[in-house]
């Protein structure tokens, strides 16, 4: 730059020079109705402020009002784009509250849609992001690959993404048969699929263009800014839920953690693209483990805690009368409070639950992985040219349902 | 990375830091959770962000709870997660309400101390009405700017109908593209 | 194609050089004479260029709609637009808060005529699960609606299949009358 040029981007910098543009709610590049508001210095971002609420449901408040079972169902439409992530953080904040343990089989089963809804995650932000940033073809392959995965889904919860699958103590019902070979094809050719997306970005000079140097941020301002996930791992701090404070018997698994240090939009990329390999290595794993494991073992043996199973309602009346209890009054937790998180795909998720001992939670408070990252988008805009703000998004990965619930 | 603590031993470490500011604690569910007085939670969490041994540098979250009908009514949550150890806190104090729509109930803001509870922060004024005393930015976040009431109180009305008649709470044509109005 | 508004006529031969209209050989003809009305119709039908415009969940399965499995183009309608000004279509996917309610307002107002609304899922048309302080109690208290889409969310066959529905209504007329005011007013008088 000149210096010439120099003078002159000073003299635009004062007060009342700044271009001020609205970007959003109606956006495609802002992954739903995300709206921000951005002061520009000619192509530069000088001051960005996002507006957030358009998507506001009230899942919290409506939380009071239903009862624990019934909630399962609002949650799944939080993070849409892992529906069983939200069902499983709720159902571990609720375990914990009762305090029960949950049989093996129901843990890798857990595991197993757990790693799923990660990589349906990710693929979903791979189309998208690669789509923002001017690669349509891969939003082709990454659309092809969730629809396997939507495949499974429908098969074990009967519905393509809200199946509200995860229940207290367990799951719903055990994995019908045939799920081995469904989940063990679709890993077979997962690795390749990847490789693949791999092969048309990861050394594209013009994707290098637009994701290196891009959006960095700090590593002190990224612990600051209280994110988790992908995003903490891609400025070199090596933390992960599943290792750390492991939940569902993760302790039992071998995986890695990827970490990079550069902090931008590529470490961030690839951070997400070696997840793939270690969700398949995990889903493998719990499918051997869950060979070994009982049949018809997926809920837990807290009997007021259970729905009877529907041979024995007709059996006695004990059983009959419980049935009808559970499903209108819903069970009734102890009196106490109790937060649960899980490493979802964009970071941590987690439910904070306070029960009052009645069938309708007092308060639940939802972490969403979104609303806490999406927080830091205004530090990570800033000096960046305007079509960079595009690959920001797309790199921190949002979903409005989960940032405005 | 440092061991991971049961919640004797970290309610130990706190208890050191703290002092007389600790005044509850419980450890149910292995969580260890706090209760502090309301005025010193800025000087409370900057001890724990600090201390030696604690190093909780990461807020998860901030939230509120709702006790109505008892007093004080308001419970402030923060959680607090230490990237080393992977020890979690949570640090709770306790707000009486002003009884006044014109006068929130206040406590100081911690948005210096972690990045992350200016919005957090927001949240709570918007679905709570919790003033926090010091906020660079303190405005709705969620609802429109011209909402009535703060829904997440357990006296507001879960389906609203009360507070709005049908289009009532809509934005104004020209306010909803005021770009000015950060 | 048996419509009432259009009539066949043998085209003049080669062969022949006598008037064609005297030429009467139906079967073996390629000018179409019909309304203007109905060739626009048959051109809207074929050719809705949608919105591309998510709110929630359902906007992820009208995205997986358009994509590979489910190719939207075999209907004619792939081509999602992001400008209001360019598209006919607006598909409502997903709940609806009052603070979008103004902008989907102005969105609706900023296409131009004929449109076409298709309310896609239980939130967009009436709130479904979620009868909260926040949510609109269907989409059509803002905006008028010409096909609601039942479903949470509706998978991409039922949205083809609301599309093909449309289709229907706007190739025989019956759609909407595009100038129509909306059932609830913003002012809530």
């Amino acid at each position: 730059m000149s210096m010439d040029l120099q003078n002159l981007t000073i003299e635009q910098n004062e007060p009342g020079k700044l271009m001020v543009i609205n970007m959003g709610p109606q956006h495609p590049s802002t992954h739903g109705v995300l709206r921000l508001v951005l002061e520009l210095d000619g192509e530069r971002v000088m001051n960005c402020t996002p507006h957030i609420g358009y998507l506001h449901t009230g899942i919290e408040k409506l939380s009071e009002h239903h009862n624990y079972t019934q909630n399962i169902t609002h949650y799944c439409r939080m993070d849409y784009l892992a529906p069983m992530n939200n069902e499983l953080a709720y159902c571990l904040a609720v375990e914990k509250l009762i305090g029960g343990e949950i049989p093996a089989r129901a843990s890798y089963i857990r595991v197993i849609m757990h790693e799923i809804s990660r990589c349906m995650s990710h693929l979903l932000w791979i189309a998208t992001h690669a789509l923002d940033i001017g690669a349509s073809t891969a939003f082709m392959y990454g659309a092809t690959e969730r629809e396997k995965l939507l495949d499974i889904y429908e098969f074990v919860g009967g519905q393509r993404m809200m199946t509200s699958y995860i229940r207290i103590g367990g799951c719903k019902e055990d994995v019908p048969d045939g799920f081995d070979e469904m989940v063990r094809k679709w890993a077979d050719n997962f690795g390749k699929e990847i490789d693949r997306l791999h092969g048309l970005l990861t050394k594209n000079p013009i994707w290098l263009e637009r994701t290196r140097g891009i959006g960095y941020m700090s590593r002190e301002r990224s612990i600051s800014f209280g994110m988790m996930g992908p995003l903490l791992r891609a400025v070199g701090v090596d933390a992960d839920l599943r290792r750390d404070r492991p939940y569902c018997r993760y302790e039992e698994f071998e995986f890695d953690v990827p970490v990079e240090q550069e902090g931008d939009v590529y470490a961030r990329y690839l951070v997400r693209m070696e997840e793939f390999y270690q969700a398949r290595r995990i889903v493998l794993q719990a499918l051997d483990k869950l060979k070994e494991t009982e049949a018809d073992t997926h809920m837990w043996n807290l009997r007021e805690f259970t729905p009877p199973k529907r041979a024995d309602i007709y059996k006695d009346i004990e059983r009959n009368i419980h049935h009808f209890k559970y499903w209108t009054e819903g069970i009734k937790p102890p009196a106490g409070e109790a937060y649960a998180s899980i490493e979802s795909g964009k970071g941590e998720l987690g439910f904070y639950v306070v029960s009052d001992g009645s069938a309708k939670p007092l308060r639940v408070k939802v972490r969403g992985a979104s609303f806490v990252n999406l927080a830091a988008l205004p530090e990570m805009c800033e000096g960046e040219l305007i079509a960079d703000v595009v690959a920001v998004i797309g790199a921190i990965d949002i979903v409005l349902g989960e940032v405005d619930r | 990375m440092a061991e991971l603590k049961t919640a004797e031993q970290l309610l130990e470490l706190a208890g050191i830091a703290l002092g007389s500011l600790l005044l509850e604690s419980s450890t149910a569910a292995d969580d260890l959770s706090i209760l502090v007085p309301a005025n010193s939670i800025r000087d409370v969490l900057t001890t724990l962000r600090d201390a030696d041994g604690l190093k909780f540098d990461l807020m998860s979250y901030m939230t509120v709870v709702d006790y109505t009908p008892q007093e004080p009514r308001f419970e402030l949550v923060y959680d607090l997660y230490s990237v080393d150890s992977a020890n979690r806190i949570r640090v709770r104090c306790r707000l009486a309400d002003s009884g006044s729509e014109d006068k929130l109930p206040e406590i100081d803001s911690v948005s210096e101390v972690f990045a992350t509870a200016d919005w957090h922060e927001r949240e709570a004024y918007d679905l709570f009405g919790i003033h926090f005393r010091g906020h660079p930015n303190l405005r709705r976040i969620l609802l429109p700017e011209n909402w009535d009431g703060h829904p997440l109180r357990r006296d507001y009305p879960y389906d609203g109908k009360p507070a709005w008649k049908l289009g009532a709470s809509v934005a104004e044509p020209d306010a909803k593209f005021d770009i000015l109005d950060n | 194609m048996t419509n009432p508004d259009t009539r066949l006529i043998n085209a003049p031969s080669n062969t022949d050089a006598r008037p064609y209209i005297d030429n009467w050989n139906p079967g073996d003809s390629s000018i179409l004479m019909t309304k203007l009305d109905w060739m626009l119709r048959i051109a809207q039908t074929n050719s809705l260029w949608p919105l591309a415009f998510g709110l929630a969940c359902c906007a992820i399965e009208m995205m997986a709609s358009s994509a590979s499995r489910f190719d939207q183009s075999r209907y004619g309608s792939e081509v999602f637009r992001a400008s209001p000004r360019q598209a006919d279509l607006m598909i409502v996917p997903g709940r609806l808060s009052w603070k979008m309610a103004p902008v989907i307002r102005e969105l609706y107002e900023q296409m131009p005529h004929p449109k076409w609304v298709i309310s896609m899922g239980a939130c967009a048309s009436c709130g479904g699960v979620f009868q909260t302080y926040s949510i609109v109690p269907g989409v059509d208290h803002i905006i008028p609606v010409d096909l609601y889409i039942p479903g949470c969310p509706p998978r991409p066959e039922a949205l083809q299949d609301g599309l093909i529905k449309l289709q229907n209504k706007i190739r025989t007329g019956r759609a909407m009358n595009p100038k129509a005011e909306p059932s609830g007013r913003m002012d809530g008088k």
